[in-house]
């Protein structure tokens, strides 16, 4: 037997994606909109999930590897790619374009946020709370990063899901890919307005 | 539109042989109503000189059907992959611009060879694995809804335009491009051609294959034929997903 090792290689990149890092980013979406709820609600959410059974089990099996293999592969693909908007400047040309640097965006972004909120924590002993995030929210050059972050992610997002139900053929007609597109924009919009409002809250 | 003092610029990019440098030559031309770059080509060959009057070599390309149905006349023209029988000069402009295309590996001029397509159909078994000097019978019979479905499939001239177009297309990667995917599932898709369905996904989860899209759609627009090779791509796809288990076994 063969194994297709190049193609469970990309599968599972495609799966790390709307899996886990998807339901990962949406939980934590929800769990920022405790924001707008003020400081006790919020402080009260994080209380919660840092009390999980095995949080670092899931933090390290269900986050950080899925989105270090997701990394580590999207960077694979982007050195295999060779974008050709010029002479193509179809809009799902640019979508392709877009999802690699919006990956490479995420990604920096990613380290950067982990490095403000654990980092600093284990590092200076910073406690991560609503307070510890406005803060942060409070610099404009954070906020702006943040931002611009937000926007790149939930594009990488949505386009993605987007892509994988292509990917893995649940999606096979125009008229699908019409539908599920506009489904996926949906998601990827309720998500950003989520995370933006909080944001915002924060740096009020 | 004055036809009599309209000119033809033309510039075409050289290349003697696979070794030789690649140069740029222009040329001149008066214009004819409804010229394509055929004609334009044929021009250049009755008296081969660049626009400052330099005797040169004749243009290389290739051509067939001269209808847009052989594929061998494919090549950039103002960067973009088409045919040169179908690319009409009034659409576009005065200036042109002449390359070959830049995924195969160059012959000469707007010469290159395509015969990775054809290495492509052999390891996904673009055929019909049933040939017997006996009567064999009628084969079994097609519903005339699929088999509109897969005329349109069935359209491919290979000329690689999709492979040309995609830019998961490279020296950095070995993907084998839209359309040899489109003809497995062409093949896949025949009552004759069922029963080496998994024998073309195995082909198609190989290295260089289906999972090497990235998703563009640039295939299905410089399609001349206007393939949906979007829902070819994602139709292996759900074939590959739905015979998963299939693909490891023996």
């Amino acid at each position: 037997m063969k194994i297709p090792l190049h193609f469970i290689l990309k599968r599972l990149h495609s799966f790390t994606g709307f899996l886990p890092i998807a339901a990962f980013l949406t939980e934590h979406m929800f769990s920022n909109f405790y924001i707008l709820q003020g400081p006790e609600a919020y402080n009260a959410r994080i209380e919660l999930l840092s009390n999980l059974p095995f949080v670092m089990f899931m933090e390290i099996g269900l986050i950080a590897l899925p989105i270090l293999y997701h990394a580590g592969y999207g960077f694979y693909i982007v050195f295999t790619g060779k974008d050709n908007l010029a002479w193509y400047p179809y809009r799902q040309n640019w979508f392709y374009t877009l999802q690699r640097w919006t990956g490479l965006l995420a990604f920096a972004y990613i380290l950067f946020h982990l490095y403000q909120t654990k980092g600093s924590e284990f590092l200076y002993g910073k406690e991560v709370n609503y307070a510890r995030m406005a803060e942060i929210m409070h610099v404009p050059g954070f906020l702006w990063f943040y931002l611009a972050s937000f926007t790149a992610i939930m594009f990488h997002f949505a386009n993605g899901l987007w892509g994988a139900l292509i990917g893995w053929g649940a999606v096979t007609s125009d008229a699908g890919r019409r539908v599920s597109g506009w489904i996926c924009a949906l998601a990827g919009v309720t998500l950003y307005v989520m995370g933006v409002s909080a944001l915002l809250t924060l740096a009020k | 539109m004055t036809t009599e003092n309209r000119t033809i610029k033309l510039k075409v990019k050289r290349q003697e042989c696979p070794q030789a440098k690649p140069r740029w030559e222009e040329f001149q031309m008066p214009y004819r109503p409804y010229m394509n770059i055929v004609i334009c080509l044929r021009e250049i060959q009755k008296d081969p000189r660049t626009s400052d009057g330099k005797q040169t070599t004749p243009v290389v390309w290739e051509c067939g059907c001269l209808e847009e149905v052989c594929g061998v006349c494919t090549m950039l023209v103002n960067g973009k992959v088409r045919q040169a029988c179908s690319a009409l000069v009034d659409e576009m402009g005065d200036e042109i611009t002449l390359e070959p295309m830049t995924k195969f590996p160059i012959v000469r001029d707007l010469v290159v060879n395509r015969s990775r397509l054809f290495a492509s159909l052999k390891r996904v078994s673009a055929w019909i694995p049933f040939n017997s000097a006996k009567d064999i019978g009628p084969g079994p019979r097609i519903p005339p809804q699929q088999q509109q479905k897969d005329y349109v499939l069935a359209t491919c001239f290979s000329c690689g335009s999709c492979l040309e177009a995609c830019p998961q297309v490279n020296e950095r990667s070995n993907f084998i491009g839209a359309m040899p995917i489109n003809q497995a599932r062409l093949f896949n898709d025949h009552p004759l051609g069922k029963p080496d369905a998994v024998k073309r996904l195995k082909a198609l989860v190989d290295e260089g294959g289906i999972e090497d899209c990235g998703n563009t759609q640039n295939c299905a627009r410089a399609c001349p034929k206007h393939i949906p090779l979007v829902d070819s791509l994602a139709e292996m796809n759900r074939q590959i997903t739905r015979n998963l288990l299939r693909l490891f076994r023996d």
